[in-house]
């Protein structure tokens, strides 16, 4: 609620590990009244890494989103002083100012911006993670929307009301400007939309602090507790976290026009980030092992979202007994918004608005270890009660429930699991075909619901986050916004000496890139016959709607 | 011993492109906005049954196609006369509206299972099972929406109804060669193979009265037959056909709505309003709750039960 | 971000039709020159249409040699202001110095001063320089670079090493007039001079070429017809597009009459429709007042923010300027 706002302690917001030795109080006392204790008791309840956690065998609540979001404070904050070093000794820095609309002398305004927009730039997560939006795209309940996905738009707009009126009007005081614009300006940056591109840069793009710590934490706890992805991961040990962003700050700048220049062993370390990143998709998040599992919890998170938002009856048993989070009781029920006088719905909006509503709902407000499966529980006891349902689905759906229980409970582990319910080898196409795919198997999945599911993922380009449009005259462009500079040459000629000369592109790493998509055929109820039969149908049907498979796909 | 009357609930929605009320910024060219009007009729017993307020949801019109700057009108092209060819503006307003229609009928069949459930009459019939009838060709939204559901086969089946040719009350704007399959306009029982391997719904045309009937059926998993016994069919004045009469009886009240004879909000103690002439049936309000959504209402004339 | 045409340097640089008038009254009223008087009349009363301004010029640029004397009498007047002059204004009374003698309007002042400031970017489809002279005489730490390329607007905001920053002017449809050395040994006569760089202060007092210094620089008029002017203005535009997309908050079009730019409208509406930008169209009432507002109305009405606003640039641009004070947001 708002009121008197609370901030959490400087000491507990810097992560050690990425501070060199005696760099610490220094950083400290910049987050001074910095982050709101509303922000840390929203993001440490919710994980990371969603059901992953749970999967590994691992208790969860060491990957919350909390954790993760000091550790790409402290990176942005080491980040921002780098570059307005920089910016101060060319003289750049009151252009910079100017053109915020900001006086000479805010400079500590603008870095108080910059940070809140990292501290808050995961605000818009519900429980399950990424899961939770794949759903609701898979059913086509995300609003067409510029920067954040249309759920996490909403549930930050939401929260932002919410939780954090207070700390506008004190930002636009000490701004002396409107605390509307405040909120914009985070917002902007928080989607990838700002204009002053080395601040963008650090809050959301292809390179931000979010990307430097989660890569680096995702490593280092896959290579400890898993041998999952193999040894292909950065290093990790003390003292080289901070030592490897100083490295890659070394040779960064800001110029004339505000743009991020990476030059040198800056650019290298770029595009070793870009690439791990790839790479932790490809073999961890993505990989067939994680997907059989979550296209399990995937299925009855999405069954029970479309009965919960569909039907009233059903939803206000759901959220029996559940308190509401008021910011988000204005959208009541579909029927109730849609026949509301002079009422005109965006009705994806409206769909998502109220999934995300309800969720909020079931999620508790106090952390528990097993936060996300004991929403997944209640989800999936709701479902098997449905009589209207077929009771062959609703066998399927026990049986994903108690898979994911087994693993829970360490009944069986990721890999013994997979092994039994993956159908024969993975379908791989291009991504660029991902949509004609989807439309193709859409039917599929009705039918065969009885005995598998049919999952569908592509992997991510290369230059994940940030700002992207589309120019939509005769010539189309698809592009990424131009707000940080590399060298010129593919990425394998970058190297000491180069310099930053040119945008980075998707064209500039296409060497990267893993353009591909992979439709996996889970079947719960074990491998056989039958689901080899559909794995068959599958393959067959992406054929003949035009579908190209690769046979292999290409590793780096 | 009870006897188990097989329930029939028909949706019945109309989608017109409308002028949006004043101060409203509609989407392309001219501020416009999408109005789809929809109800339910149900006859739960041997001869009464329920019929839903009728109510009006809105939806805006989407932005044509950015593409559509860039047309060109040229030499030689294809308009398409009869449809056929790409526009970039049909094609999002078609894709829209079919969008819209879809979460219309999914709510609405939502509605009614959750109606049935909280109004089953113990005393006459037993209420396990209920058969959908939705007026006008099945669109594939639609059909997926309802797939999603994971409906149970046995006890509740899904079939559309629509008299060929359509009628313009149904459909302004397309016709069957664009809304109707080809393998569905042949009568049932005529030879030929439906090629489809996975197939969601089957289709087939019988006679009523001098017009053909199109029958479509969600067929998912299993065949399960449509229980034709329990439908009492009446002249369709708005189609030139013969309906069941509850499908006659919620195109009256969507009608109705379309002519505003109902306030939105409903308030309290709003009566049914009689259906234009054209949509009517007999059925008499034999009691109407207040605080319900819907109409208590008594058909006149015998029904028969399905065993 | 402004969209600069014509009519922000109304008054201070000859339009089209003004210079229309002055051909008419230099051609000789013969039948050799029959086509191109006929021409030039129709370029006075401002109702040609594309293909005519094309082939006017380039029967006044051909090899025969009475238009070169009078292509090069053209040249010397509407750059240095040598006699007979061009005449401008809506009764012809205003006599032009001359390009290389023109000086800003209070409108361009009033660009440069939020241009200098970092609040405003500027495409213009102008040939007069006039906003980068702005910028240059506005003097303290402001200075002007006009850029005429995709690769000028790429080198602008790619430089790494630049001590400070200089505000931009981006040249959409590269110059319609540019100069070229009539010497055919020089170097400079393959090579087309943007007219903004022949800007000195104190401007030059002949066309001596700076390369050769024996030949003159001779005025060549780039219209051939639209379609090579828009696919030269396309990837400066997209350029523009891609380093600029996030910075700009609104477009403003000023002194465009839209009349001959479909591509550019399809353009600047995308742009704004993407990045959901209002778009403001300044000019004063008249016959093309309204071309960029029924473009809108015809494919982008809903889904772009449009206000037209009646007035001419010299009233409004200073005005506005003034209200939108940077310092106080």
């Amino acid at each position: 609620m708002n009121g008197a706002l609370s901030y959490v302690a400087e000491r507990d917001v810097v992560e050690a590990e990425y501070c060199p030795e005696g760099e610490r109080p220094s950083l400290e006392t910049c987050f001074a009244e910095l982050v709101p204790e509303a922000a840390r008791s929203i993001l440490e309840n919710v994980s990371q890494w969603g059901l992953k956690e749970l999967w590994l065998g691992v208790a969860p609540g060491n990957h919350s989103r909390w954790n993760h979001t000091k550790g790409a404070l402290t990176i942005a904050l080491r980040w921002y002083h780098h570059l307005n070093r920089h910016l101060t000794s060319q003289g750049l820095a009151k252009d910079c100012l100017r053109q915020l609309g900001l006086k000479e002398g805010a400079e500590d305004a603008l870095r108080k911006l910059v940070l809140l927009a990292v501290a808050l730039h995961d605000i818009g997560h519900l429980p399950f993670a990424h899961l939770l939006g794949e759903v609701l795209e898979s059913i086509n309940w995300v609003p067409e929307g510029k920067g954040l996905s249309g759920l996490e738009q909403e549930v930050l707009e939401a929260r932002f009301k919410e939780h954090f009126q207070g700390l506008w009007k004190k930002l636009g005081s000490e701004l002396s400007c409107n605390p509307d614009s405040v909120q914009a300006a985070v917002t902007d940056l928080i989607s990838g939309r700002h204009g002053l591109p080395w601040a963008q840069a650090i809050v959301n793009s292809p390179i931000d602090a979010d990307k430097l710590d989660y890569v680096q934490r995702d490593s280092e706890f896959l290579r400890s507790h898993t041998s999952i992805a193999g040894g292909r991961l950065p290093p990790t040990g003390k003292g080289q976290k901070a030592e490897w962003l100083t490295e890659f700050f070394a040779e960064q700048q800001v110029n004339h026009a505000g743009m991020l220049c990476l030059s040198g062993r800056s650019a290298v370390l770029a595009a070793d980030l870009m690439r791990d990143r790839i790479y932790l998709y490809d073999r961890f998040y993505l990989s067939p092992e994680i997907r059989a599992i979550e296209r399990m919890a995937f299925e009855l998170i999405q069954q029970f979202l479309i009965r919960a938002v569909m039907s009233e009856r059903f939803s206000q048993t759901a959220t029996a007994g559940t308190s509401s989070d008021h910011s988000l009781e204005s959208t009541s029920t579909l029927g109730a918004t849609m026949e509301a006088e002079d009422a005109v719905g965006d009705i994806r909006k409206l769909k998502c608005r109220l999934a995300a509503h309800i969720l909020m709902r079931l999620a508790p407000r106090r952390r528990t270890s097993l936060m996300e499966f004991t929403v997944l529980e209640d989800m999936y006891r709701m479902l098997k009660n449905e009589e209207s349902v077929d009771a062959g689905v609703r066998e399927l759906w026990q049986q994903c429930f108690d898979q994911l229980r087994q693993l829970k409970e360490r009944g069986v582990s990721i890999s013994e699991l997979a092994k039994r319910a993956l159908v024969r080898e993975p379908l791989v196409l291009k991504r660029r075909q991902y949509d004609l795919a989807l439309e193709i198997l859409r039917p599929l999945q009705h039918v065969y619901a009885r005995q598998a599911l049919i999952d569908l993922v592509k992997l991510p380009r290369a230059l994940g986050g940030g700002g992207r449009w589309r120019g939509r005259t005769a010539r189309k462009v698809d592009e990424v916004d131009w707000n940080i500079l590399v060298p010129e040459g593919p990425i394998s000629r970058w190297g000491g000496g180069s310099k930053a000369c040119r945008p980075l592109t998707d064209e500039a790493v296409r060497e990267l890139e893993r353009p591909y998509a992979r439709v996996l055929v889970v079947a719960p109820f074990g491998s056989d016959v039958h689901s080899e039969y559909i794995w068959d149908r599958v393959r067959a049907a992406l054929l003949e709607g035009g579908v190209e498979l690769v046979r292999r796909a290409r590793r780096a | 011993m009870s006897r188990v009357f097989v329930p029939w609930a028909t949706i019945g929605f109309a989608w017109r492109l409308g002028h949006a009320p004043p101060g409203h910024q509609g989407g392309w060219d001219l501020p416009r906005l999408m109005f789809v009007d929809w109800t339910y009729v149900a006859t739960l017993g041997v001869q009464h049954g329920w019929i839903r307020r009728p109510v009006r949801w809105r939806f805006p019109v989407p932005e044509s196609d950015p593409d559509s700057a860039a047309e060109r009108f040229g030499a030689s092209q294809v308009r398409g006369l009869f449809g056929g060819v790409r526009s970039a503006r049909l094609a999002r307003l078609s894709e829209e509206a079919e969008r819209v229609i879809g979460d219309v009928i999914t709510y609405g069949l939502c509605e009614v299972l959750d109606f049935l459930k909280k109004h089953e009459e113990p005393d006459e019939v037993q209420v396990d099972k209920v058969q959908f009838v939705i007026l006008g060709a099945a669109l594939p939204k639609v059909v997926g929406r309802l797939a999603s559901l994971r409906l149970d086969p046995v006890r509740i089946r899904v079939a559309w109804f629509c008299p060929v040719p359509i009628p313009q009350w149904i459909s302004e704007r397309a016709d069957e060669f664009l809304l109707i399959p080809p393998e569905h306009l042949r009568e049932e029982g005529e030879a030929g193979e439906n090629w489809e391997e996975e197939r969601l719904v089957r289709g087939w045309c019988t006679k009523r009265g001098e017009k053909l009937l199109l029958v479509q059926q969600l067929t998912l998993w299993e065949r399960s037959e449509l229980n034709w016994e329990g439908l009492v069919w009446a002249e369709a004045q708005f189609a030139k056909s013969m309906l069941p009469r509850e499908v006659i009886a919620a195109a009256g009240q969507v009608e109705n709505r379309y002519r505003g004879s109902y306030s939105l909000p409903a308030r309290e103690g709003d009566e049914l309003v009689e259906p234009p002439e054209g949509f009517r049936v007999e059925y008499q309000v034999v009691r109407a709750e207040r605080g319900l959504d819907a109409w208590r209402i008594r058909w006149a004339g015998r029904t028969p039960v399905a065993g | 971000m402004f969209v600069l045409g014509a009519g922000v340097s109304y008054g201070v640089v000859p339009l089209l039709r003004d210079i229309g008038a002055w051909f008419v009254q230099q051609l000789p009223n013969d039948e050799q020159h029959k086509k191109a008087h006929s021409l030039a009349e129709k370029l006075a009363t401002g109702k040609p249409n594309r293909g005519e301004v094309a082939e006017l010029f380039s029967l006044l640029q051909s090899e025969k040699e009475k238009s070169r004397g009078i292509w090069r009498r053209f040249s010397e007047a509407f750059l240095l202001g040598s006699d007979p002059k061009i005449k401008m204004g809506e009764q012809g009374q205003t006599p032009f110095s001359g390009l290389l003698k023109a000086n800003p309007s209070e409108g361009h002042r009033s660009l440069a001063g939020l241009a200098a400031n970092h609040a405003a970017w500027v495409l213009s489809l102008n040939f007069d320089g006039l906003t980068v002279k702005a910028l240059i005489k506005k003097g303290g730490d402001a200075a002007g670079v006009a850029l005429h390329s995709a690769e000028d607007v790429r080198r602008y905001f790619s430089a790494p090493d630049a001590l400070k920053s200089v505000p931009a002017v981006i040249k959409v449809r590269g110059d319609v007039f540019y100069a070229r050395c009539d010497n055919s040994l020089c170097p400079a006569a393959a090579a087309e001079q943007a007219l903004d760089r022949l800007m000195r202060d104190p401007p030059q007092s002949d066309l001596r070429c700076p390369s050769c210094h024996a030949g003159q620089l001779l005025l060549q008029f780039l219209f051939p017809g639209f379609r090579s002017k828009e696919e030269a203005a396309y990837p400066i535009l997209w350029e523009a597009r891609g380093f600029l997309g996030p910075r700009v908050s609104a477009i403003i079009i000023v002194g465009l009459s839209g009349r001959w730019d479909r591509y550019l409208l399809e353009f600047l509406f995308d742009w704004a429709r993407e990045r959901e930008l209002p778009v403001l169209d300044v000019k004063p009432d008249g016959e093309d007042a309204k071309v960029i507002e029924s473009f809108w109305q015809t494919y982008f009405k809903g889904r772009v923010n449009f206000h037209f606003i009646n007035a001419t640039a010299e009233e409004w641009l200073p005005e506005f300027c003034r209200a939108f004070d940077w310092k106080n947001p």
